[in-house]
């Protein structure tokens, strides 16, 4: 059984999920909620054309918010090692008042995903509270679903090496 | 690999707790409807129209019947003369049935009733029964009586969410978000503690929960039996209503108990949530016999994917689940069947009282 759920539920359901991925994938509060509304403004005229049987609303959801982010990305000219500079910039000098508009739990820690390279930031991105599969994650980064499975596993350790870099 | 694992479950709650600023659900949500386009703004307004149809069109009958007798029989105050039946406890006075009319299913319930099984039975008989293979019960059925209450919250506002919020803030001493009801997911109107992280040396997990919702005024006011989660990370007062002398826990459509949940991490209290209290309306409904809901857990399970041995379901429990409507939610009662590998659930209100 895969019928359309309502759009608003599926917007209550998702908004926080689609905020994370989002936060911890570029620089701030602000940008996140940018782009979590352009997400939600883009499903939401694309609604009708959702197919549940292709794909769940996750995997339209995210793939709506990946394409979103890399758009972002484009726009503001900030891209990999540029931004992994200032990710270590905003990590290490950064306002308070800007670390409590990112309302999360652990904020050394989204600094630290923020400093990763790109991929390995979008796949821990990807895997946590998403509701998605390696499968799934495979197919919105375009690579194998073992592919995806390795490339998060790195990531984790990448990650675990900014946390501690003396561990 | 244990490092692995706790840097997952560190990211879990990392992206667990990821929240946009209180208002941005709702201003965002505003701008969304405001870009209809208007045939769908047109499609909205009706949709209301569309859902009361059927009772609006049974209501017509009833009128035109009724005015019909009235003009060519001669009622004489017969047993005939019409209801005043089902006693609406606390709830509306509809004339046409239970006090909260037809109630809208949980979702992921089954939505065809299929024949109860022959073996079935009466209620109450520890029997092994058969349900449609290649699916199964094994079990004892629940005793259920004719009626079960039903209770109904009125969804709050963004306003009073937003006063809520302020309210268990300035009583609790910590940041409150409140949330609006979440169909999907069968979750009435929730709050959230944000940002904390308290330190606290007890040996235990439900003595370190214990100690963090004393000292903030959190302990819920309805009827719970504290638990520790699977996880192992959690400790939830799970809530329960008291049913003609029994507690019946509220449970999530996978059959987790549902209520106030202090999440701990070794000594330290990492985050807490839990249903909004609100006042509570209620009314009784006819019930269907636990066979009659068997039959149906059949067809509900056979639209499971299907694993290798089957779904071979051994334990049945009367349960409350949260079916978040438009204005207001419903605590509904339902038959929650587990086991190897599954979980069905199964409203338990009589079908010619609820929607699909």
């Amino acid at each position: 059984m895969s019928s359309r759920p309502e759009f608003e539920d599926l917007y209550r359901e998702f908004l926080p999920r689609i905020y994370g991925y989002a936060l911890s994938q570029l620089r701030n509060a602000a940008e996140a909620e940018d782009v979590t509304a352009q997400v939600f403004m883009r499903a939401y005229q694309a609604y009708d054309r959702f197919e549940p049987r292709a794909a769940t609303p996750a995997a339209w959801l995210f793939r709506i918010a990946r394409n979103a982010v890399l758009d972002h990305h484009r726009r503001t000219g900030v891209r990999d090692r540029a931004e992994q500079e200032l990710g270590r910039a905003l990590g290490e000098g950064e306002d308070p008042s800007r670390q409590a508009e990112d309302r999360v739990l652990f904020r050394e820690l989204l600094v630290a995903i923020r400093r990763l390279p790109d991929r390995q930031r979008e796949v821990i991105g990807l895997r946590h509270r998403s509701d998605l599969g390696f499968k799934e994650i495979g197919e919105l980064m375009d690579c194998s679903e073992d592919a995806a499975k390795m490339l998060y596993h790195r990531a984790l350790k990448a990650l675990r090496a900014e946390l501690d870099p003396d561990g | 690999m244990a490092d692995d694992r706790d840097l997952e479950r560190r990211l879990e709650r990392m992206y667990g707790s990821a929240r946009p600023r209180a208002d941005f659900e709702d201003e965002l949500w505003h701008r969304i409807q405001a870009r209809r386009p208007w045939p769908r703004k047109l499609a909205d307004l009706l949709r209301p129209a569309q859902r009361l149809a059927p009772m609006l069109a049974a209501l017509l009958v009833l009128v035109i019947g009724g005015g019909w007798l009235a003009a060519h029989v001669h009622l004489g105050g017969s047993p005939s003369t019409l209801s005043s039946t089902g006693s609406s406890a606390g709830g509306g006075t509809s004339s046409a049935g239970p006090g909260f009319g037809v109630l809208p299913a949980p979702p992921g319930a089954a939505k065809s009733i299929s024949p109860a099984p022959a073996t079935a039975g009466a209620n109450a008989q520890p029997a092994e029964q058969a349900v449609a293979p290649p699916y199964s019960f094994v079990g004892k059925l629940p005793q259920l009586p004719a009626t079960l209450p039903v209770y109904r919250y009125r969804e709050p506002t963004a306003a009073a969410r937003t006063a809520a919020a302020g309210k268990l803030a300035s009583e609790s001493g910590l940041r409150v978000d409140v949330q609006a009801g979440r169909p999907a997911t069968s979750q009435e109107p929730q709050f959230v503690v944000r940002g904390v992280e308290a330190q606290l040396s007890l040996p235990t997990l439900e003595e370190t929960a214990e100690a963090f919702v004393t000292a903030h005024r959190l302990t819920p006011g309805y009827l719970f039996q504290v638990t520790v989660a699977q996880a192992g990370q959690s400790v939830v007062y799970a809530r329960q209503f008291q049913v003609n002398g029994a507690s019946v826990p509220v449970a999530r459509p996978a059959g987790q108990v549902a209520g106030l949940s202090v999440e701990v991490d070794g000594n330290l209290v990492v985050g807490a949530h839990g249903p909004l209290e609100l006042p509570l309306d209620v009314a009784e409904y006819p019930v269907r016999p636990a066979a009659e809901a068997l039959g149906q857990a059949g067809a509900a399970a056979a639209q499971l994917p299907a694993t290798g041995s089957g779904l071979l379901l051994d334990k049945a429990q009367v349960v409350y689940v949260v079916v978040v409507g438009a204005a207001q939610g419903y605590y509904e009662p339902a038959l929650l069947l587990t086991g190897s590998g599954g979980t069905v659930l199964v409203p338990l209100i009589s079908a010619n009282w609820l929607s699909h």
